[in-house]
């Protein structure tokens, strides 16, 4: 019979290689529980093993590369490198229980480009871009004039700056207010570009100043940074605040969804004003949902990024969402009249370059129950 | 240059709490982003090894919390002191006795050892390979260990 200690060195060492019987594991899983002694002779070939294991994988680490990363990763004037994307876990065709009939994207191109003349004349949502200045005076932009206020212009569907000097200029606060069916793009004092979807609002000052860059968002934008380490970008908006150090992303605060922050490029750090700070990488999205906490979870890009397209993808979601989110970046206004059919799924795309009827078609051929009308100027389905 | 000098075994530290090579890199690299940003207000921390090693660790706690972790071969309780008795100034030291011990161990103990822990392989396939007994793959083990243990002892 061999000392105790050497048997328990062999059970250990069988498990911490990965050939332990199930008889010796559950020996050896009682023994630590029971026996002090055992349990330390465990803990210390853990910590040894782990520690020896690490130290010959970080052998092969090539510091001068390290640091070559590490520089390109540090703000500057250079552009910051590709990350990878992490590849989607978002199955698109999900096998959930679908109580209607699959729409399939394909079905989009020319089957249903329409011959009969579609009548434009329903009320389509004619509100209009406003720009509202620190002082409270508001302009309105409807395609016809350019309104240029200090350094920045803002044309009918983006704005940017002319001239580069801010000297003796005083700086205010803009809000520029996008409604339902238009998107616009727009270039900040710091060169960051921002394209703004539609029933969004973004307040920004005319230009950065103080050791942050701030702006507000209620709704949907797209951003692309300027890295300026000694001044972090700071998006806030109701749910949560996203500092950035120079990068990608798209930041999705629309009512009756759980705020998302989604990162393509670069790195950001999200808050949502009672926990610290957390990091996220490429293909990761922040994702914090009434008074939950924030998760993290990678995303699709195609589902994320699309309406920068100007398309959207609808996975199994109900009539009444689609509904909504039509209705939001079209500017029309599309009721359902018979709530029963409110709940039922639909899954497929809405170009924003295509006339509604183009969906509408869709849904109508993609379940019996559906149909839709045009009446004075109000799309019913029902 | 604090980076070159502790970057290994900074990324030890986070390689034994997160096992996966690449994020075990990529969260040193971005702590010494972090120190990078804030180094005006850390000008006068005294011991900026410890502040280095404590952020790597807890930022290695954050990536783990963050997502459930299991090794196939090993479970390790994750609590704050998990797998970390070594003061940072030391793992430098650490690293380097536990390699010269390694390296003073007869030839054929040490292919032992690092092929069945490092490698995975079975005491039978070792056997095999290096044409020697089951019995004398277990002895050398067991010496491996207690050497390799020793070294570990006076750092504790």
């Amino acid at each position: 019979m061999k000392p105790l200690n050497e048997q328990i060195e062999e059970l250990i060492a069988d498990k911490l290689s990965g050939q332990i019987t199930p008889e010796d594991d559950e020996l050896l899983a009682q023994l630590i529980r029971t026996d002090e002694s055992v349990r330390q002779q465990w803990e210390e070939s853990v910590e040894l093993i782990s520690f020896y294991r690490a130290s010959k994988k970080v052998e092969g680490i090539d510091e001068q590369m390290a640091w070559d990363d590490l520089m390109a990763k540090m703000p500057s004037d250079e552009e910051p490198p590709i990350k990878k994307i992490k590849p989607s876990t978002y199955k698109w065709f999900a096998a959930a229980a679908i109580l209607i009939p699959i729409l399939l994207t394909a079905l989009w191109f020319g089957l249903f480009r329409s011959n009969l003349k579609f009548n434009e004349q329903h009320a389509k949502n004619a509100e209009t871009i406003k720009v509202i200045l620190g002082d409270g005076t508001t302009y309105t932009l409807d395609g016809h004039k350019d309104i240029t206020t200090g350094e920045i212009k803002f044309g009918a569907q983006s704005a940017q700056r002319v001239g580069g000097n801010n000297e003796g200029r005083e700086n205010q606060m803009i809000t520029l207010s996008i409604p339902k069916g238009k998107t616009y793009a727009l270039i900040l004092d710091d060169g960051t570009t921002v394209k703004i979807n539609s029933a969004s609002t973004l307040k920004f000052p005319m230009f950065f100043e103080g050791n942050s860059r701030e702006v507000q968002l209620d709704g949907e934008a797209y951003f692309e940074v300027t890295k300026r380490n000694h001044q972090p970008f700071v998006v806030k908006t109701r749910e949560m605040d996203v500092k950035v150090l120079g990068t990608k992303f798209n930041v999705n605060t629309y009512p009756g969804n759980d705020a998302q922050t989604s990162l393509v490029e670069g790195s950001v750090a999200v808050s949502d004003h009672t926990t610290k700070e957390l990091l996220i990488k490429p293909g990761q999205a922040a994702i914090k949902g009434g008074s939950n906490l924030i998760r993290v979870e990678a995303f699709s890009a195609d589902q994320i990024l699309s309406w920068l397209k100007g398309t959207y993808y609808f996975n199994n979601m109900t009539l009444r969402d689609i509904v909504d989110i039509t209705n939001r970046v079209t500017g029309e206004d599309v009721y359902i009249t018979d709530s029963k059919i409110a709940n039922y799924r639909f899954s497929g795309a809405l170009k924003t370059d295509k006339p509604i009827k183009v969906l509408l078609e869709n849904i109508k051929s993609s379940s019996s129950m559906v149909q839709y009308q045009i009446k004075d100027g109000k799309i019913e389905l029902y | 240059m604090l980076f070159k000098s502790h970057y290994k075994s900074l990324c030890i530290s986070a390689l034994v709490l997160l096992k996966d090579q690449e994020q075990a890199e990529d969260v040193v690299q971005d702590v010494f982003l972090k120190v990078w940003a804030k180094r005006k207000e850390l000008e006068n921390i005294a011991n900026i090894n410890g502040y280095l090693y404590t952020s790597v660790k807890n930022a290695c706690l954050d990536e783990l919390r963050k997502v459930r972790f299991t090794d196939d071969i090993v479970e390790v309780e994750i609590s704050d002191d998990a797998a970390d008795p070594f003061h940072s100034v030391r793992l430098k030291e650490l690293n380097q006795q536990l390699q010269l011990a390694s390296q003073s161990l007869p030839a054929q103990c040490r292919e032992i050892f690092e092929r069945v822990f490092l490698d995975g392989k079975k005491y039978q396939e070792v056997a095999d390979e290096l044409g020697v007994s089951i019995n004398t793959i277990k002895t050398q083990l067991k010496r491996a260990l207690a050497r390799m243990r020793n070294v570990m002892e006076k750092y504790r």
